[in-house]
C-alpha cells in the first residue's frame, strides 16, 4: 500500500510538474540572504506565470529623477507621504487597500536616481501604498548590481556579481519562476537571467524570493536603451558599436540585446594564454626526460659528486620539488619512475631535465610515424562496434559486480541526483591492468581525474574512450601519441583516496561528434560533452564474446 | 469477533515484550539516535609520527598554507580566469609555467605548475579544460603541505577559513575529508599514506613524504 501510494505520488508529481528544471545548460541558483547562492536542487521545478511580485516604480511617461508618492501605513506618514524615486525596485502584494493603490515594500532605491535634493525620500524596507499606475513590470528593466554589502559579500558567488546585469527571465510572454521545496510548503522564486558586459548568453540564472533580496541592495536600474549605452561604454573603444535596442516598455519580449554576441575586432587579442600571459608555455604534455645528446648520463648522490647509477638517454623522469625555495642551483633531484629497483632517485644537472616535447635531441631521434597521432578523421560510431569481434573488454577478467545496475551503471544518480553517472564502473582488483578495448592512439596521457586517481584518453577508430580511476603509473609504451592495439595494457586499476569505494575502472565512451574537453562545467545531466554514449550494451557484447557470459 | 481476539493477542504480545525488555539486563531501547563518535584527524598510532617543525618553519608553513588555500578558493570561482591565476602566481613570486596539451579530438588541457613554492608547500598543480565554445574552466587545482603532527588539522582549519559556510563533510575519515561546494566543485584534504606516494606521474616522493597533506578543489567528474 505504502509503495503504491509513493508510486502514485511520484506519478502525480510527474504530471503536475511538466518541465524539468535541469533541461537547460545553466544550473540555476537561488539566493538566500543567510546562505548566499545555492544550487537549485532537484525538487525545484520551473513554472511560467503571468505576474510576479517584483516591480519597478515609475510614473508613466516620466523621466529619471521623478518620484511617486508612497502613502505610509502609520497615521502620521499617511498625512506626509514619502517620495519613492522612480526606478525603485519594489515588491507588491494584492492586499486590499483604501486608496486604489497597491501595498508595496521598497526593496532597493537605485543609485542612478538623482534624489539627493529631494525631501522625505523612501528607503529600502519602507512599506506603503503606491498608485497602481506607478507599478511597472520588472521585465521592462535591467538591474545592474553595483556593489555588495558586508552581509552579501561574505558568500562565495558562482559568477562575478559586481557589474552583473539582471533581467527577469521570460518565456512565451510569461515570467519563469522556480517552485522549490515540498508540495505542502512550496517556495517560489522569480528567475533572473544574469549577464556580464561581454556575455552573449546568460552566464547564470538566479531565483529571487521577494523576502530575500539583500543581493540587490546596491543597484542601478536601466531601461533596455540605457543598458545598451552603459554596456557600449564598457567595451573597448575599437569594438564595433552595438546595435540599438528596441525601446523599453514593449512587453515581456524585451531582451537584453546589448549583451548579445559582439564579434571580436580583426586584430583583437586571442584568448590563447600564450598571447596574454607572459610566462613560459610549452606544448605537449607534462612529461620530463633526460635530454642529452649522449646515450647515458651520470646520476649523482646528494653530494653531487658520487655517481650512483647511469640514466639512459631520454629516460622518463619526475623532478622533485622541495618544501622551501632553497634549491640547488646546478642540479635537480629527480625520480626515475620506470626503475623498479632502488635507488630510483638521484641528482642530475638541471640542463638535462627537459620536457619531452622540448627536448631537441629527442625530436631529431624520434621517427615521425611512431609518435605522430594518426590523423584520420574520427568517423562516427558505426555498426561494426556492435559486432562482437570488434573489441576487447577493458578488464582482463569479468568485473566482480554488475555494471548494468546500481551505482555502477551509466546514468546512475550522483550527488543526490544533481548529476548522472557518465560511464560504467567495472570493479576489479587494485593494480590489475586495464586494457585498450580496440586499436587506437593515446591522445591524452594520465591526468588527475578525481580523488587522487587518474584518467587517460584514447582515440579508437570509431569512438573516443576515457579510461578513468587509474593509478598514476603509466603502462609500458603508453604515452601521448603512441598507438595501442586491442587488449594491450593501457593502465592499472586504482582506488580513490577517500576510501569510499572498491577499486574500479571507470569507462566512458564518446561518439566523436562533439569537440573540446570530455568533462564539462555544469552541463547537466552528465557534466560531459554532449556526445557521451551509454557504453553498457557494448561492454556486455564484448564481455560475452570474451568471457562467454555477461551481466 | 475474530479480529477482536487477534487484536487482544497482539496487544498482549506487545505488552509482554515490553515487560520482558525492561526486565532484561540489556539496555532499554532508546528513541535517540546513537551518537557517532567524532572523527579524529590525529595521525594514526600505527604509522610513524611525522617530524615536528621548528617554530619558525611552522609559522612560515602556516602562512603559506592559508595563502595557497585561498588560491584554491578564489580561482575556482566562475569569474576567475586562468589568466588571473597566472598573474597571481607570478606576482607572488612562484614562477608559474604552463603546459598546453591539445589534440584534435578532446581539445585542450592546460596544466599550470610553479617552479617555486611558498615555504612548507609544494607541487601546485592546476588542470584547465577548454570546451567547444573556447571557454576554459578549472577541473583540478591542488597543492601539498608539509607533514607534521598538526598538519591535517591545520589544513582543515585553513579550508574552513577560506571556504566559509561549508556544510558537513560528505566524506570524513582520519586521513580524508571532503566537502561539496555550491558550484559543482568539491574540496578535499588527504593525508598521503605510503600507497598515495607511489606512482604519481607529476610528483616525486620519498618515504619521508608520508604524512604530506594534499588539498584539492576539483570538479567531481565521477563523484561516487
Amino acid at each position: 500500500m505504502k509503495i503504491m501510494s509513493i508510486g502514485l505520488s511520484a506519478l502525480i508529481i510527474a504530471i503536475l510538474l511538466p518541465q524539468s528544471l535541469f533541461a537547460g545548460p545553466i544550473a540555476p541558483y537561488i539566493w538566500s540572504d543567510s546562505k548566499g547562492f545555492l544550487i537549485a536542487d532537484t525538487s525545484c521545478q520551473t513554472k511560467q506565470i503571468d505576474q510576479v511580485p517584483f516591480f519597478v516604480s515609475q510614473k508613466p511617461n516620466s523621466q529619471l529623477n521623478a518620484s511617486s508618492k508612497l502613502s505610509r501605513l502609520n497615521f502620521l506618514s499617511a498625512i506626509l507621504p514619502t517620495n519613492l524615486v522612480d526606478r525603485s525596485l519594489i515588491t507588491a502584494t494584492n492586499a486590499p487597500n483604501p486608496a486604489d493603490g497597491s501595498l508595496v515594500r521598497v526593496i532597493s532605491v537605485p543609485k542612478n536616481a538623482n534624489y539627493l535634493n529631494s525631501m522625505n525620500i523612501s528607503k529600502a524596507g519602507d512599506t506603503g501604498y503606491l498608485a497602481k499606475e506607478s507599478l511597472q513590470e520588472i521585465d521592462n528593466f535591467i538591474i545592474e548590481v553595483i556593489d555588495l554589502t558586508p552581509s552579501t559579500s561574505q558568500f562565495k558567488a558562482p559568477f562575478h556579481v559586481q557589474k552583473s546585469f539582471w533581467q527577469a527571465s521570460v518565456n512565451n510572454e510569461k515570467f519563469v519562476t522556480l517552485v522549490c521545496g515540498n508540495i505542502t510548503k512550496p517556495v517560489s522564486y522569480v528567475l533572473f537571467d544574469i549577464y556580464d558586459s561581454t556575455s552573449t548568453d546568460p552566464i547564470a540564472q538566479v531565483g529571487l524570493n521577494p523576502y530575500e533580496t539583500k543581493i540587490l541592495s546596491s543597484i542601478y536600474v536601466y531601461t533596455s536603451d540605457e543598458a545598451n549605452q552603459v554596456i557600449s561604454t564598457e567595451v573597448p573603444a575599437e569594438e564595433p558599436t552595438q546595435k540599438p535596442l528596441p525601446s523599453s516598455g514593449t512587453g515581456k519580449n524585451v531582451r537584453l540585446a546589448p549583451l548579445k554576441p559582439t564579434p571580436p575586432p580583426p586584430n583583437s587579442p586571442s584568448k590563447n594564454p600564450k598571447d596574454t600571459i607572459d610566462v613560459p608555455i610549452s606544448e605537449g604534455d607534462l612529461e620530463y626526460v633526460i635530454c642529452s645528446e649522449e646515450k647515458t648520463s651520470m646520476v649523482f648522490g646528494k653530494d653531487l659528486k658520487t655517481p650512483i647509477f647511469t640514466a639512459k638517454q631520454f629516460e622518463s623522469i619526475i623532478p622533485s620539488q622541495s618544501w622551501d625555495e632553497k634549491q640547488k642551483t646546478t642540479h635537480l633531484n629527480v625520480q626515475f619512475p620506470n626503475r623498479k629497483i632502488t635507488p630510483n632517485t638521484g641528482w642530475v644537472p638541471r640542463s638535462l631535465v627537459q620536457l619531452r616535447s622540448e627536448c631537441a635531441p629527442l625530436k631529431k631521434d624520434s621517427s615521425s610515424d611512431e609518435n605522430a597521432i594518426v590523423n584520420d578523421s574520427l568517423k562516427t560510431l558505426d555498426p561494426k562496434v556492435s559486432q562482437k569481434d570488434c573489441c576487447k573488454f577493458p578488464t582482463k577478467q569479468r568485473p566482480f559486480e554488475s555494471y548494468t545496475d546500481g551505482t555502477q551503471q551509466f546514468r546512475a544518480k550522483r550527488n543526490k541526483g544533481k548529476r548522472r553517472h557518465a560511464g560504467c564502473d567495472l570493479y576489479r582488483k587494485k593494480g590489475e591492468a586495464a586494457v585498450a578495448v580496440a586499436s587506437g592512439t593515446i591522445i591524452r596521457r594520465l591526468y588527475y581525474f578525481y580523488q587522487g586517481v587518474f584518467a587517460l584518453e584514447v582515440k579508437h577508430p570509431k569512438f573516443i574512450a576515457r579510461y578513468g580511476e587509474l593509478l598514476g603509473n603509466a603502462a609500458k609504451g603508453v604515452s601521448k601519441g603512441k598507438n595501442v592495439v586491442a587488449g594491450q595494457d593501457i593502465g592499472y586499476i586504482g582506488k580513490v583516496n577517500s576510501g569510499c569505494c572498491a577499486p574500479m575502472l571507470h569507462f566512458e565512451m564518446y561518439k566523436g561528434t562533439s569537440h573540446g574537453a570530455l568533462t564539462r562545467y555544469r552541463l547537466p545531466p552528465y557534466d560531459r560533452r554532449p556526445d557521451v554514449m551509454n557504453p553498457t550494451d557494448f561492454l556486455r557484447l564484448w564481455e560475452k564474446s570474451q568471457f562467454g557470459k555477461s551481466y | 469477533m475474530k479480529y477482536g481476539i487477534l487484536l487482544m493477542i497482539l496487544i498482549a504480545t506487545l505488552l509482554m515484550g515490553k515487560v520482558f525488555l525492561f526486565n532484561s539486563k540489556s539496555e532499554p531501547p532508546s528513541s535517540q539516535p546513537q551518537k557517532v563518535p567524532p572523527v579524529t584527524h590525529e595521525e594514526s598510532p600505527l604509522s610513524p609520527p611525522s617530524k615536528a617543525l621548528n617554530p619558525a618553519e611552522a609559522k612560515a608553513a602556516s602562512v603559506s598554507l592559508k595563502k595557497m588555500t585561498m588560491i584554491l578558493f578564489e580561482y575556482t570561482a566562475d569569474e576567475k580566469k586562468l589568466e588571473d591565476l597566472i598573474r597571481n602566481l607570478k606576482s607572488s613570486g612562484l614562477e608559474p609555467f604552463l603546459v598546453q596539451d591539445k589534440n584534435d579530438y578532446t581539445g585542450e588541457m592546460i596544466i599550470v605548475r610553479t617552479k617555486k613554492p611558498f615555504p612548507g608547500t609544494r607541487y601546485f598543480h592546476a588542470q584547465y579544460f577548454t570546451d567547444e565554445n573556447k571557454q576554459t574552466f578549472a577541473q583540478h587545482i591542488s597543492f601539498e603541505f608539509q607533514p607534521s603532527p598538526e598538519a591535517m588539522n591545520q589544513a582543515i582549519q585553513a579550508v574552513h577559513e577560506a571556504f566559509r559556510n561549508l556544510d558537513k563533510p560528505t566524506n570524513e575519515t582520519r586521513d580524508f575529508v571532503q566537502w561539496n561546494l555550491d558550484h559543482g566543485y568539491v574540496v578535499w584534504i588527504k593525508r598521503l599514506g605510503p600507497e598515495d606516494i607511489q606512482g604519481n606521474p607529476f610528483n616525486s616522493y620519498s618515504d619521508d613524504d608520508v604524512g604530506s597533506i594534499r588539498i584539492a578543489v576539483e570538479l567531481a567528474p565521477e563523484g561516487h
